[in-house]
């Protein structure tokens, strides 16, 4: 162990003494920053992009650069959030729920601050995660069988309707049933049957995430803030960006909660950051008390602590079945997995014969690239809050081109344009008549696991039910959901704080 | 207090109205979701009930459905269900200034993505899309609304037509990108002179007062978009939308025949 | 004022219509559109031999990934729309064959001019300590009870492999699909399905990290695997699998058929220089592909087997949308 120690620490020595890594990482880090802040441009894209310029460079610096520029992205995904209501990157939706609000309460500096530090711990807590316990959690991942997709995906979906709306609880429950539907478009991955395309070939892969997610936040962002009658300008920020130590410790309870479920969703293949964000989100509003519980979706610090501290925990958390196993666990891992092997370095249960102490070197990169996320993301926070002086009906325009641009980026395909704006009003309308539009996004990221998962389990098990209780994993699963349910109903919340008592 | 049912009122109203057209999209859905295959082999996997690629779809519209008529009961039950033909029930007040412009904003994007953006080069594009915003909401100038509809409805046909005289291939529609170097040659000539109408007008319009205001506003018509063209197809790489559009082919001209990158 | 901007659109339109390049291809960046996702196969050997052919043709190649569609077919028919200067390639592998008949586009897969870059050994593997030891074993067990098998996607070259042994050995193997190779062989880490079938490249390190243990090569040749030993052809025990078998998963690229003959000279001067750089060839060894660098005719040949094989196959299954006839596309 302490030999390890040693190693990481004469290996992190190694990479900081050559000033052209830092400063490729702190160039990575800012770009992957701009990159999450720009709505439409993923951590998938500019990792992809970054594979590219870093093709001539010796592993070890492609590495800083591409991490850098990963943890760098979903970090930035919250400006945009947290600013001007509009998430940059899907795993930073969660956060513009509670993000936006403290904005127009004139604390914007407060959220930023807060969400980049709630960042750093969280990029740090899944590397501890990842360097102590890799192995036992890879093992679990391996657990995950087609059941346990399934009986994650509604634990998610049954999650998120803890985020119902303002008006009436049916509402959220519609919006969400619509998102589960949306998903359904497509070609069935089992057999290969197209669903609702209608004959439109572009409609057969299905909807994709970014422009929905950009068209349902972005656009009803972008006609509201132009049309607003009463033009209330956020009060200026002047307190100090660093969060207060209180702040942190305050919500220490639910960063370390946040973290694991950051940690355990990355790790299961193919789940990604969204998702956590999404679960962390969920998770700390049902384990608060009533009265943090009324705060959310108005402004909560816990809120967009636990978003982000998930979101960024999850990088960790993704590496973790990369690298044991060889298995991206979210798509920008993925795009990474590429890279590596352009580099010739074949992640998996071989790398250790291959490159003995690849774990540790990529333990002491991403821990030079969460502090490069950090420094950059405190420097920029202060300049990034001048965006709201500028006059609305200038700035929003520009952002529209932004979010059109963006989603046209990411494929390249003028179907996602077309299939953005017919959501984006149908998400003003829905806004407009008090459905939560949250919930259809979160439908729309799980429903294509919970379906087909669900119809694979079944062809596996032929058609019987009783593998889930058979498996400890998918046992848990439905002993989760099977609380959070009960909770909904007052006689078992009596029943508990009634024995809490004695 | 009274204002506050009444505004409840007109929420249940709408609630009634959204949940009859759902329910319908939804009726529809259901057809075509029942004729999916039920079983029988399909893409060599055998199939059961289990398998079928409806079960889930049918599950959802199921719930679905539920959902739809439990709020329909409850807008009913508050009074959802009056005023059920009047237009402006469905559209909103045609009076109000702020719906009005809503639907500017909404027919504008609808203008943008399907008509400049696939038409004509991407600059000149988005340059008309924030002229328009900015002479609304940023100027405020007198009569803008008009002005801004009449222009763009102009620009909206002008390219339509264009496109379709000029199309050579019967297999392309309007949607697709346009690849005709003809096409995009008149069509970037059009929505040129469209812009500097727009922008003539502008100048004309703005007093010593909102000179400044001008300005400023130029930057965000003129040279945001440039910025932001330069920053994706010369950092990102990432192609046009028109690749070959007129402003482009200069840039692209510039950066690679003359400076050599 | 109306003058002045009349003016700047006249100079403007000149330009642009004198800016096309008169100078010798290739003056300005090219672009690859990869029609799969970023970080997989097809992806992996475009960046890689973009990067390698810059160098012999001194432009930058952008790899831009434009995925959706029935089998690639968004990326293919924009790359097909664009002008035929050669300044537009798309990534592609034989996987893309299928687009037509499942109506993703009309056109056969003539319309392209491919370069076939290599592609990597079928192999068929079980869990580290499964009870099979060889695939007699695996083959005589399925007798007995259906076992379930895994490989990629519907359709898919992978599917095909599976089904082409199944015919061969009269098997019985029920095939339980994956959205592609990396969820199959995680099913068969986690011994969802009893074994799983995909490419040497995609299922090396599991093979040497003892998460798998290989059976046979769906491939006339043992492969020899370091730190794993010989695996063996099925090919010896099983000789029909010869009829068919093996097919290529043609990863490469393709520049659409009507660009001038100089620049496609070009093109596969630089293809050439580039296949035969050390640097493409260490990483072909290392990643398990075997190179194959037909481009021009051959490569043609080799697609227009492909697409015959794979659209009737997808036909037995009846998993297609359009008959391969409608096209025009003999039978194997």
């Amino acid at each position: 162990m302490i030999e390890q120690f040693t190693h990481f620490f004469s290996i992190l020595i190694n990479l900081i003494s050559s000033p052209t890594n830092i400063i490729i990482l702190f160039v990575a880090s800012f770009l992957g920053i701009i990159f999450g802040a720009m709505p439409g441009l993923t951590a998938t894209l500019g990792v992809a992009l970054l594979t590219a310029l870093t093709y001539s460079l010796g592993a070890d610096t492609a590495l800083l650069g591409l991490l850098g520029m990963y943890v760098g992205a979903i970090y930035g995904g919250s400006y945009p959030a947290i600013l001007i209501n509009i998430p940059g990157t899907p795993a930073a939706a969660a956060t513009a729920m509670d993000g936006y609000p403290l904005t127009q309460k004139g604390l914007a500096g407060k959220a930023l601050g807060l969400t980049t530090t709630a960042s750093f711990i969280g990029t740090i807590i899944g590397l501890l995660f990842l360097v102590t316990l890799s192995p036992l959690i890879a093992s679990l991942a391996l657990q995950f069988t087609s059941w346990e997709f399934f009986l994650l995906a509604l634990l998610g979906i049954i999650l998120s309707g803890s985020l119902t709306s303002p008006d009436l609880v049916v509402k959220g429950w519609i919006a969400g049933l619509i998102g589960l539907l949306l998903a359904t478009i497509g070609r069935d991955a089992l057999q290969f049957f197209p669903r609702y395309t209608f004959d439109v070939p572009e409609l057969d892969s299905g909807l994709e995430i970014v422009p929905v997610l950009i068209g349902a936040f972005g656009i009803p962002q972008v006609i509201r803030a132009l049309t607003n009658t009463h033009h209330v300008k956020p009060p200026i920020f002047t307190g100090s960006i660093l969060p207060e130590l209180k702040s942190i410790t305050r919500n220490i309870k639910h960063i370390f909660r946040s973290a694991t479920i950051g940690v355990g969703v990355g790790a299961v293949p193919g789940v990604g950051e969204d998702i956590a964000g999404w679960v962390s989100y969920s998770t700390a509003k049902k384990t608060s008390s009533k009265a943090q519980q009324a705060e959310f979706g108005k402004g909560s610090e816990t809120a967009i602590v636990s978003s982000e501290t998930a979101n960024n925990a999850c990088v960790g958390g993704a590496l973790i079945p990369l690298l044991t196993l060889g298995i991206p666990g979210s798509p920008p891992a993925a795009m990474l997995l590429g890279a590596l092997l352009l580099h010739g370095i074949t992640p998996g249960p071989s790398i250790e014969i291959d490159h003995p102490n690849f774990l540790l070197e990529v333990t002491a990169i991403m821990v030079l690239a969460s502090f490069a996320m950090w420094a950059n993301g405190l420097l920029l926070a202060k300049q990034v809050i001048k965006v709201l002086q500028l006059p609305t009906a200038l700035f929003i325009p520009v952002v529209g081109v932004l979010c059109i641009l963006g989603a046209y980026a990411l494929n390249l395909n003028m179907f996602s344009l077309y299939l953005m704006i017919p959501i984006g009003i149908v998400a003003f309308l829905l806004g407009e008549m008090k459905f939560p539009i949250s919930p259809m996004v979160i439908g729309l990221v799980l429903g294509g696991m919970a379906d087909e998962s669900l119809r694979r389990a079944l062809l596996l098990s032929e058609g019987s039910f009783m593998p889930i209780f058979e498996r400890p994993v998918a046992l848990l699963l439905v002993l989760v959901m099977t609380v959070f349910i009960l909770a909904q109903f007052s006689w078992f919340k009596r029943l508990f704080s009634f024995e809490g008592k004695k | 207090m009274q204002n506050k049912t009444m505004d409840a009122n007109k929420g249940r109203q709408y609630d009634f109205k959204f949940m009859l057209v759902l329910l319908c999209v939804l009726g529809g859905l259901l057809k075509i979701t029942l004729s999916f295959p039920m079983s029988g082999s399909y893409g060599g996997v055998e199939n059961q009930w289990y398998v079928s690629p409806a079960l889930f779809p049918l599950v959802l519209l199921i719930l679905l459905i539920l959902c739809c008529l439990s709020l329909l009961v409850t807008a009913i039950k508050q009074g959802g269900a009056q005023e059920f033909l009047s237009i402006s029930g469905w559209l909103g007040n045609k009076d109000n200034q702020q719906v009005r412009e809503r639907w500017l904003i909404i027919a504008l994007l609808i203008a943008y993505v399907y008509v400049y953006i696939p038409s004509t080069d991407f600059y000149l594009a988005t340059g008309l899309f924030v002229s328009t915003l900015t002479s609304v909401f940023y100027l405020k100038l007198a009569r803008a609304k008009s002005v801004v509809i009449v222009l763009n409805s102009m620009a909206v046909l002008g390219l339509i037509l264009i496109r379709s005289s000029l199309n050579q291939d019967p297999s392309l529609s309007l949607l697709d990108i346009n690849a005709n170097d003809q096409s995009i040659l008149w069509c970037d000539v059009f929505t040129t002179c469209v812009l500097a109408s727009i922008i003539s007008w502008q100048a004309l319009m703005t007093n010593k007062l909102n000179r400044s205001q001008f300005g400023i506003q130029l930057i965000a018509v003129l040279i945001v978009p440039l910025l932001l063209i330069i920053a994706f197809s010369f950092l990102l790489f990432v192609p046009m939308p028109v690749e070959y559009g007129s402003v482009i082919n200069v840039l692209n001209w510039l950066a690679y025949e003359q400076l050599g990158l | 004022m109306k003058n002045v901007v009349y003016l700047f659109c006249l100079t403007l339109a000149l330009v642009a219509s004198s800016s096309h390049a008169k100078r010798e291809y290739p003056t300005r960046p090219i672009t690859n559109t990869v029609v799969w996702s970023a970080g997989g196969g097809t992806d992996a050997i475009n960046r890689m031999l973009m990067a390698e052919m810059a160098k012999e043709l001194d432009v930058r190649i952008n790899v831009v990934n434009k995925t959706g569609g029935v089998a690639g077919s968004i990326g293919m028919n924009a790359v097909l729309r664009k002008r035929a200067d050669g300044y537009n390639l798309v990534g592609l592998s034989s996987s893309n064959v299928v687009a037509a008949v499942n109506g993703g586009w009309t056109q056969k897969f003539d319309v392209w001019s491919p370069f076939i870059v290599g592609s990597s050994p079928d192999v068929v593997s079980v869990p580290y300590d499964s009870p099979y030891q060889t695939l007699e074993d695996l083959i005589q067990a399925s007798k007995n009870k259906a076992l379930k098998g895994a490989a990629g996607g519907v359709g898919g070259i992978h599917h095909i492999y599976l089904l082409e042994l199944q015919k061969a050995s009269g098997a019985d193997f029920k095939y339980i699909p994956y959205p592609g190779s990396a969820p199959s062989q995680t099913a068969a880490i986690t011994k969802e399905v009893d074994f799983v079938v995909t490419s040497m490249a995609e299922q090396a390190a599991l093979l040497r990290g003892n998460k798998l243990r290989p059976l046979a090569m769906l491939h006339p040749d043992p492969y020899t695997l370091e730190g794993v030993g010989e695996v063996i052809s099925a090919f010896d025990a099983y000789p029909s699998l010869s009829e068919r078998l093996p097919l290529s998963q043609a990863i490469g690229f393709a520049v659409n058929k009507k660009v001038p003959e100089a620049v496609k000279t070009k093109l596969i001067e630089a293809f050439n220089k580039a296949m035969n750089s050390s640097k493409v060839k260490d990483w072909a060894m290392k990643n398990h592909y075997q190179l194959s660098g037909l481009s021009g005719q051959l490569a043609e040949q080799e697609f227009a087997r492909l697409e015959s094989i794979f659209t009737w196959t997808l036909d037995d299954l009846g998993a297609n949308k359009l008959s391969p006839s409608k096209f025009g596309i003999p039978k194997p």
